[in-house]
């Protein structure tokens, strides 16, 4: 287990901004994809309405 | 006689106390019913690695070889989403899909804890692993601590699997403290969670497919669970659906919980960038649940029909826990109000939230 840099050194704020991005990108990600997966089962609801239910 | 004693020479401190972490660890399996599945395997094999020369840890011992079968190719974390996916129920969020965004909202833990662990001098790829306690989803912590901080695997699955266990202590205050007590009064309808058949077919494969497609990195983790998940959807395999969510499920349970100990010997593990990692995988449940909480208020501001913001929270993984703590609460403030329905539907939209979120950090660090 390696602790690479020092805490709050200029290497760990240089990876801190790195983790934002990624942080920024993360969360818009797993929305996105939530979305998606909502207008699906949006998608599935209305052409399979009329199946009986389990 | 110098042989027999070969092992008692070499004790020392910090192998006394790695035995007597594993004790503590079975200690709160068995009498605090703390993921006892897990955490007692994990324990026993702390006990177990943590002896002198053990054979166990050797070169080519039992662990070893578990370990770079099971671990390291990733088998053993993947045959328990094929199980966790035969356990899962959709239905209840394909009823009320709205809910798929709060097990987005809730995933906020997961990002805020690596910019913790990158402040605190872990690199950027250990600050992923680290972060991805908040994913509250065992199997998915141990995928990516796998592929980016092998040498973190330990602390982080104890992390994960203790933290889930504490979700009933950890969620309660950081709700109160976000909401009020009308908010907390707020009632939401109950549903028919029947849906048809053929939805709950096309449900796991499209799904898969669409990860696949956007973010192939997912393709693994999301496609074992959704295969579980059509294993039980499917009406034709009960037998292997009942398989896969016992059977499967406790064998592999056992040698993942004792394979991960492996890695818990004493100089690895006495380190304090353990204790950093105990504690940023607390703070990572903290802000999950706080991110639930209020993306929920947020949309209150636009939403005709409130949402109680409790429902929020349970847009974490930890199934079904989470979902029960809060019809608890709902409860606690208004006998009448039932949340166990949308909470649960939530909690569900969480562990795929948990899973997109882990095969998304694997797209972006790859």
């Amino acid at each position: 287990m390696n602790s690479i840099n020092t805490p709050f050194s200029q290497e760990a704020i240089s990876v801190f901004y790195e983790s934002l991005s990624i942080m920024l990108k993360g969360m818009f990600g797993v929305f996105l994809f939530m979305l998606v997966f909502y207008l699906l089962v949006k998608v599935l609801e209305y052409f399979f309405k009329d199946e009986v239910s389990d | 006689m110098s042989e027999l004693l070969v092992g008692i020479t070499a004790l020392n401190l910090k192998i006394l106390i790695m035995m007597f972490f594993g004790g503590l660890l079975i200690y709160l399996a068995i009498k605090k019913d703390y993921e006892p599945a897990l955490l007692l395997p994990i324990g026993f094999g702390t006990i177990l690695a943590n002896i002198p020369f053990s054979e166990a840890v050797a070169e080519h011992g039992p662990l070893t070889l578990l370990f770079k079968a099971g671990i390291l190719t990733e088998l053993f974390p993947l045959l328990i989403f094929i199980a966790i996916g035969a356990m899962i129920d959709f239905s209840v969020l394909l009823k009320n899909p709205f809910m798929l965004l709060f097990g987005a909202a809730a995933q906020f833990g997961i990002f805020f804890a690596m910019l913790l662990a990158a402040l605190l001098g872990f690199s950027l790829k250990e600050s992923a692993a680290i972060g991805i306690i908040g994913a509250a989803d065992g199997p998915t912590s141990i995928y990516v601590a796998t592929r980016f901080a092998k040498d973190l695997l330990g602390p982080i699955s104890v992390a994960a699997y203790s933290y889930m266990a504490l979700v009933p202590i950890i969620q309660p205050p950081v709700i109160r403290l976000l909401t009020t007590s009308e908010e907390r009064k707020i009632r939401m309808d109950s549903f028919n969670a029947k849906v048809p058949k053929t939805v709950k077919i096309l449900f796991p494969i499209i799904i898969t497919v669409v990860a696949g497609i956007i973010a192939p990195t997912s393709a693994a983790l999301v496609g074992f669970l959704m295969f579980g998940n059509l294993i039980r959807e499917s009406g034709v395999l009960d037998k292997l659906s009942k398989c896969a969510q016992n059977e499967l499920s406790s064998l592999v349970t056992i040698l993942l919980g004792i394979t991960i100990a492996s890695t818990m010997v004493a100089d690895k593990f006495l380190k304090i960038e353990t204790l950093f990692i105990l504690g940023l995988g607390l703070i990572a449940f903290i802000f999950d649940t706080a991110g639930g909480v209020l993306f929920a208020k947020f949309l209150n501001l636009f939403l005709k029909k409130k949402v109680n913001p409790m429902i929020g929270a349970a847009g974490i993984s930890a199934f079904p826990m989470s979902a029960r703590v809060i019809q608890k609460m709902g409860q606690q403030e208004d006998k009448q109000n039932f949340l166990l329905m949308p909470a649960t539907s939530a909690n569900v939209a969480g562990q795929i939230g948990s899973v997109i979120a882990g095969g998304l950090i694997l797209a972006l660090l790859a």
